[in-house]
């Protein structure tokens, strides 16, 4: 399908961006005599620190520009294939193939696909390290033989071709910044005309292993049909200890790319027409850069003071410890289902939990080789068959089949877990989908919730194969038995949490299916055509969490990334292979023939099966993209600073704060050796800063012309920042001095951004703003709108009150340049409007509301937590998202910050680990074609070290024609997630009022056709919810209430548009937790349910509802909206308890400003201090904390959040439901 | 039979309906190739823009010289279409130029909708009122 053959026009040329630009520069400098003033030392207002130039720099100096000067490499004419290079690698001859003992575990485990003959020799296996390298090795080692050159030492550089290193040469810099400790390989890259196959190579693997003994990071799966299929399970689930600038190394980043003549490069993720032949050499090494498999993602946050560095957030720390845990301590019944906690507020309610718990008989598709996505749910991964294979006979053919025949051993000695379960079970192992999914039954687990009518066959398990065909006659039933009378259910919330729904697939797909954390869907179960859904009233929607920082993370770099030719779809777990050479797109049907290198195992020398590729046992994987990929070589990480310096901004004293948290950072902000980093600062004017090398000084230019902004030098406003170290450390040492005392008013942020996009135009990258007051003056000046009206009810304060930022946004996203916002204002500055330039350039918004740096040190420490997080994590460039659904659904809007480029593809100048993204679906077609349908999210981005990579997600979800199904399988908190989105687009497009009408519409309309469901006589008096969704009329409760969207008229609207601005962009979880704060009562702490996080454990508070009636006058309360806490003290909190946990004799002497606690010795002190540090460290944003005293006048602060309480102007939980009643009947 | 100042605005407005299907043709198409992913929102809207405003002109204008030459019915055929041609401008998104289209905007499922359907109603609208025309222009020139 040639869809695009035209490459759009946002994309630059290879080169002629950079000339352009040399040609404006060149013209430049007669202008500057004219208008740009040189603001010498001595005039600057208060430091002398920079020397009065007399001329300016007139002449383009490429050497600062290190992706140009490197453009010059000779192209190297080295085809693609990897084994090139391979064989150029000189062998040392001590190394011998027969030299490697036997793999010294899993024998008979996993890799051979039941025919003997193709079981790999063991010859060239590699010794098993006893290190925590091991998953790296086994997973990757053996697997890189021909493909990926070996790391080396460095004595070997000298062997390297003579051209290669004059290319290297400016760039040896790089070697220093790498921080993993890796040996640095050198390229190798002559070429060799008379390749062997790639098969012959195999001697070589061992050496490649054997000569990276140090090696931290594991390489990446590659391609040539390296599997490595022996992985011992229990080593892989180690987790990888990351180096703290963890993007992998890549050889590639010590240079520029190289000119790419000969092809044809679509920058439109997957859109691309074959490569003309000719190769280039920045790809050709590029193909045997030995990147990591899990390190790369791996970032840890900013670390807390009194935090040990390095410790991953939560998120991430719980799929490690999953990982961590050896399967074989889990102590599991063998036989039979093990009870569930009688309290349904268990995480594990779900038939998701349920099937989870139960070991799985490994078949092909989970074959070890490559872990299974980490659950979310916290269930260890199923034991290898080693330890079940008593139980659980292990199939045998495990050759195209993805279900293991129901062999008689596994109907008398595995109970079935479920309905769905024997379902499968009891299908012909050719049946790839079946019947699975629309009867999947919901979570039989009823606990403590009253079921309306009692149904035979409830509250056990169904443990035998003759219940079976009972409960696929009583599956409606069960869903209807489900339902909760919300008027007399008041604990709703689990102690532990919402629990996280997951699509009621075959286990063979659940296991693979895409971690909810990353990829969602409102509807676990997609109703099979629109007039189903329409009955639903529910909406339908993904919700994406694409670059999220992952601890796991399979990595590919193959030659041939296997997509389906009509539709490009990436190859995922969800496709079916009809035979051992085709598969079966599951996005269009198409049938695709397999290329023979997916399927090529060059150990065995033999065609093996498909299925043991990473491709096909992973749905989150990345590929390292080849140059079809590409439009431009790879940009280098490009920053540039915008700071307000007005007088609004001195006083906030912001800057010194800045300049320090950026000194501090400098070091790891991502990048390679070519990463630029610039300033302008601006008030009335513009503040240039010329930092060239050579310079013993920074240099300011001050250009007080706004409406022709022009840059006052051509060069050396962005440098190298390597290079210009130096200069860059005196400039930020002596920013905060220099504009001390300047009375200037006006800003000019509209000059300075087109400034900053002249600046910029030529490369792409980050450009961050830091604006304190309303932009005044120059283009984009903004009047005062919040003095005409205050009330959030009028919609025009909402949106944009001029279309300059939102079109120098466009003008930026087609440069590939996103602009992030710190909005540190503390009065009106028209957030609505200035927030257009981020939205549609992909960039993020923060927002720090009368900010000072002594008068609120609580922001101050949020703002020093952000901004680290901020510089140090991970980022990738010139990237685009395109989203992929099974044919008969379309996407209806997208959610988030971007720019909508097609149907389906959003572009992304920038894509940072905390930008989520929405979108609603429609349904089309009939979905009848497939029992399942798949989602396929594929970003496709440049790292900051210069590698172009394509990171793909791939969510399956079953397809049902009951409504039964729709609304057992619905996920709340993502539905929750996708209304707050649709409202926030409703206020702006129409108003708030409206918005609120549709929210109580939405769980209106819910609630009333699930009742339609309900004989009539159970629904008289009641508000009948089905279980999935009993809590969502408190969350929509929740979000009328929230800043966003209540009425209360006192609410400033800066904060309200931030607040929508944040539901746009916020991952599910933050944002549920933004909705419905979670309470923890502290002196319930205790150590029996701990929180594990590495090796410590942590222990841990319930969560409460946000009712008073939770609130008792002698507690600690702990209320964490995401982004502040308050810890309420409660007047009858015991002196003893004042003293152990606030260092205070008494409740009366604790301050009203409390902004931390003491660390004291005792044991409620250490476990709450312990407890609260978790929380802070396991997210991706600084938090505010205070305590606040029962009797003090902060105590709103705490209150406000009480959702289920009346206020003033807003109903209570209760009354919202009898409100909703009301309605039904009405 | 006499040439009437009603029978040359019906002359003059059959051939500016012919130039408004041509231009409802373009917009009809030009939604189309955005659905189909062939063109990128920002050039498409920067290509439609400028025509939004020359097409309200160019009805505006002939239903004024209806009004002019006392062909009320026919003001009152074209009333409620202009009606709505000054109900959307009012309504477009914030922007500093002409046009309706705002490229941040268009992609949205339910933009691309109302906008083709739009095109397609307008297209009907002045097919039937290019022989409406056609047919009073004869008329009136038989008649008097």
């Amino acid at each position: 399908m040639a869809e695009r053959s035209n490459p759009p026009p946002v994309f630059p040329n290879t080169n002629s961006p950079l000339q352009s630009q040399q040609y404006e520069y060149n013209s430049q400098p007669s202008n500057i005599s004219q208008t740009a003033q040189l603001k010498p030392l001595g005039q600057a207002p208060n430091g002398p620190f920079f020397q009065p130039s007399g001329a300016f720099p007139s002449s383009v100096q490429s050497g600062n520009q290190p992706w140009m000067g490197s453009a010059q490499q000779t192209p190297n004419i080295n085809g693609f294939n990897p084994t090139v290079q391979q064989q150029q690698q000189p062998l040392p001859p001590s190394m011998n193939s027969s030299g490697f003992p036997p793999p010294p575990v899993t024998p008979g485990f996993g890799y051979s696909p039941g025919a003997g003959t193709q079981v790999r020799p063991q010859g060239p296996y590699p010794p098993l390290p006893p290190t925590s390298q091991v998953p790296g090795l086994q997973v990757n080692g053996p697997a890189s033989l021909n493909s990926r050159p070996p790391f080396q030492p460095t004595s070997n550089v000298g062997s390297q071709p003579a051209n290669y290193q004059v290319a290297a040469q400016p760039f040896q810099g790089l070697r220093t910044p790498l921080q993993t400790g890796l040996p640095v390989r050198p390229m190798t890259s002559t070429v060799g005309s008379s390749l062997p196959p790639p098969t012959s190579s195999l001697q070589s693997s061992g050496d490649n292993i054997q000569s990276r003994p140090n090696e931290l990071l594991p390489a990446p799966y590659h391609g040539q049909g390296q599997y490595s299929h022996q992985v011992n399970p229990l080593l892989q689930k180690t987790p990888i200890p990351t180096p703290n600038n963890s993007e992998p190394p890549s050889e590639r980043s010590s240079r520029g790319p190289s000119p790419i003549s000969g092809y044809s490069m679509d920058a439109l993720e997957g859109q691309f027409s074959p490569g003309q032949g000719a190769s280039s050499p920045g790809f050709q090494e590029h193909r045997g850069s030995p990147t990591s498999l899990s390190t790369g993602h791996n970032q840890p946050f900013p670390t807390r003071p009194g935090v040990p560095p390095g410790q991953p957030w939560p998120g991430l720390l719980q799929q490690q410890q999953n990982q961590s845990q050896p399967p074989f301590q889990v102590q599991r019944p063998p036989l039979g289902f093990p009870p569930m906690p009688q309290s349904s507020q268990s995480s594990g309610f779900s038939s998701t939990g349920g099937q989870q718990r139960y070991p799985m008989p490994p078949t092909s598709a989970i074959a070890p080789g490559f872990p299974p996505p980490p659950s979310a749910q916290g269930f260890p991964p199923p034991p290898p068959s080693s330890n079940t294979s008593a139980t659980f006979p292990s199939p045998q053919g495990l050759g195209a089949s993805r279900y293991p025949p129901p062999g008689p051993g596994l109907m008398s000695g595995y109970p079935p877990s479920g309905v769905g379960d024997n379902k499968l079970s009891a299908l012909p192992p050719t049946s790839q989908y079946g019947p699975t999914s629309p009867g999947v039954p919901p979570m039989p687990n009823q606990g403590g919730y009253s079921p309306h009518y009692p149904q035979p066959g409830v509250g056990g398990y169904p443990n035998t194969m003759n219940t079976v065909t009972q409960n696929f006659s009583q599956m409606g039933m069960q869903d209807g038995q489900r339902s909760i009378n919300l008027l007399n259910e008041r604990q709703l919330f689990p102690p532990d949490g919402m629990e996280t729904p997951r699509p009621a697939l075959p286990n063979d797909f659940k296991k693979v299916n895409c971690s909810p954390d990353i990829f969602r869907c409102t509807l676990n179960a997609i109703p099979q055509n629109s007039a189903l859904l329409n009955k639903a009233r529910l909406p339908l929607g993904i919700l994406i969490h694409p670059f999220r920082d992952l601890s796991q993370l399979p990595v590919i770099q193959s030659s041939v990334i296997v997509r389906c030719r009509a539709c490009r779809t990436y190859i995922n777990p969800f496709v079916v292979f009809t035979d051992q050479r085709r598969w079966k797109c599951n996005l269009c049907f198409r049938v695709n023939d397999l290329p023979d290198e997916f399927s090529f195992d060059p150990v065995s020398k033999t065609y093996g099966d498909p299925q043991r590729r990473p491709e096909v046992k992973s749905a989150t994987i990345e590929f390292i993209a080849p140059s079809e990929y590409m439009l431009r070589p790879p940009q280098p990480a490009v920053y540039l600073f915008l700071l307000d310096v007005s007088f609004n901004a001195v006083k906030t004293g912001y800057l010194a704060q800045f300049c320090q948290v950026l000194l501090d950072e400098l070091d790891k902000l991502p990048g390679d050796a070519r990463t630029t980093i610039g300033f302008l600062c601006f008030d009335k004017a513009l503040y240039y800063f010329n930092l060239s090398e050579g310079l013993s000084q920074p240099q300011m230019m001050c250009v007080p012309d706004l409406e022709d902004p022009f840059l006052p030098c051509p060069d050396n406003l962005l440098v190298n920042l390597h290079e210009s170290k130096e200069l860059i450390s005196d400039l930020l040492n002596q920013l905060p001095n220099l504009f001390d005392g300047n009375y200037e008013t006006g800003s000019a942020l509209g000059a300075a951004l087109q400034s900053a996009h002249k600046l910029m135009s030529a490369t792409g990258g980050r450009i961050t703003v830091v604006q304190t007051c309303l932009p005044t003056v120059g283009p984009g000046a903004l009047e005062n709108r919040d003095a005409a009206s205050s009330s959030g009810k009028t919609v025009t304060n909402l949106g944009p009150a001029t279309d300059f930022y939102k079109k120098l946004s466009l003008d930026c996203s087609a440069q590939q340049i996103a602009v992030d916002l710190f909005m540190l204002n503390g009065q009106y500055a028209d957030i609505a409007t200035l927030a257009c330039i981020s939205k549609f350039s992909a960039g993020c918004i923060y927002y720090y509301p009368s900010y000072h740096s002594v008068k609120n040190p609580g922001l101050v420490e949020k703002f020093d937590t952000d901004l680290r997080r901020y510089l140090t994590r991970k980022i990738g460039f010139e990237s685009v998202m395109r989203i992929r659904c099974t044919r008969g659904l379309s996407i209806h809007t997208f959610h988030g910050n971007f720019f909508v480029r097609s149907t389906d593809l959003l572009s992304l100048p920038n894509i940072n680990p905390d930008a989520g993204f929405g979108m609603q679906m429609s349904i089309e077609d009939n979905l009848q074609e497939s029992s399942t349908v798949s989602f396929q999210a594929a970003l496709l981005y440049t790292s900051s070290k210069g590698e172009r990579r394509i990171r793909v997600h791939t969510l399956c979800v079953p397809v049902t024609n009951q409504l039964s199904d729709v609304f057992a399988n619905a996920d709340q908190q993502a539905i929750a997630s996708l209304l707050a989105k649709m409202a926030v687009d409703r206020s702006l497009n129409s108003a708030i009022s409206d918005a609120r009408d549709a929210m109580m519409n939405a769980s209106l309309d819910a609630l009333a056709a699930y009742a339609q469901q309900i004989p009539a006589s159970q629904r008289a008096g009641a508000v009948l919810a089905p279980f999935s969704l009993r809590l969502m009329p408190m969350l929509m409760l929740a979000m009328l209430k929230s800043i966003a969207f209540s009425l209360a008229s006192k609410t400033k609207i800066d904060d309200r548009v931030f607040a929508m601005q944040q539901f746009k962009v916020l991952p599910v979880c933050y944002l549920i937790q933004n909705l419905y704060p979670h309470l923890y009562p502290l002196l319930r702490i205790s150590e029996e349910k701990p929180i594990k996080r590495g090796n410590e454990e942590i222990p841990s508070a319930p969560l409460l509802q946000l009712s008073s009636a939770n609130i008792d006058r002698t507690g600690l309360f702990l209320m964490d909206t995401g982004d502040a806490m308050c810890l309420l003290v409660g007047s009858g909190v015991g002196d003893q308890i004042c003293q152990d946990v606030f260092d205070k004799p008494n409740f009366m002497s604790i301050p009203d400003d409390m902004m931390d606690l003491p660390e004291l010795e005792n044991p409620l002190s250490e476990n709450i201090r312990s407890f609260i540090n978790y929380l802070m460290d396991s997210r991706p944003f600084g938090v505010t904390f205070l305590v606040i005293r029962d009797d003090s006048k902060n105590r709103q602060l705490f209150f406000q959040h009480m959702l289920e309480d009346r206020t003033e102007n807003s109903m209570s939980y209760y009354e919202f439901l009898q409100f909703l009643q009301g309605k039904t009947k009405g | 039979m006499a040439f009437t100042f009603a029978a040359f605005c019906y002359i003059l407005a059959l051939i500016l309906t012919a130039v408004l299907i041509f231009f409802v043709i373009f917009h009809i198409i030009a939604f189309d190739e955005l659905k189909t992913d062939y063109k990128n929102p920002i050039d498409q809207c920067n290509s439609l823009n400028p025509l939004v405003i020359p097409e309200y002109a160019i009805h505006m204008l002939f239903t004024l010289l209806f009004l002019i030459a006392a062909q009320f019915g026919t003001v009152l055929f074209n009333l409620p279409l202009i009606v709505y041609h000054i109900r959307r401008y009012m309504n477009r998104p914030v922007m500093s130029g002409l046009g309706l289209y705002d490229p941040t905007s268009i992609m949205n499922a339910d933009e691309l909708g109302r906008a083709q359907k739009e095109g397609w109603v307008k297209l009907g609208f002045y097919l039937i009122s290019f022989f409406y025309y056609l047919y009073s222009m004869i008329y009136v020139l038989v008649s008097s």
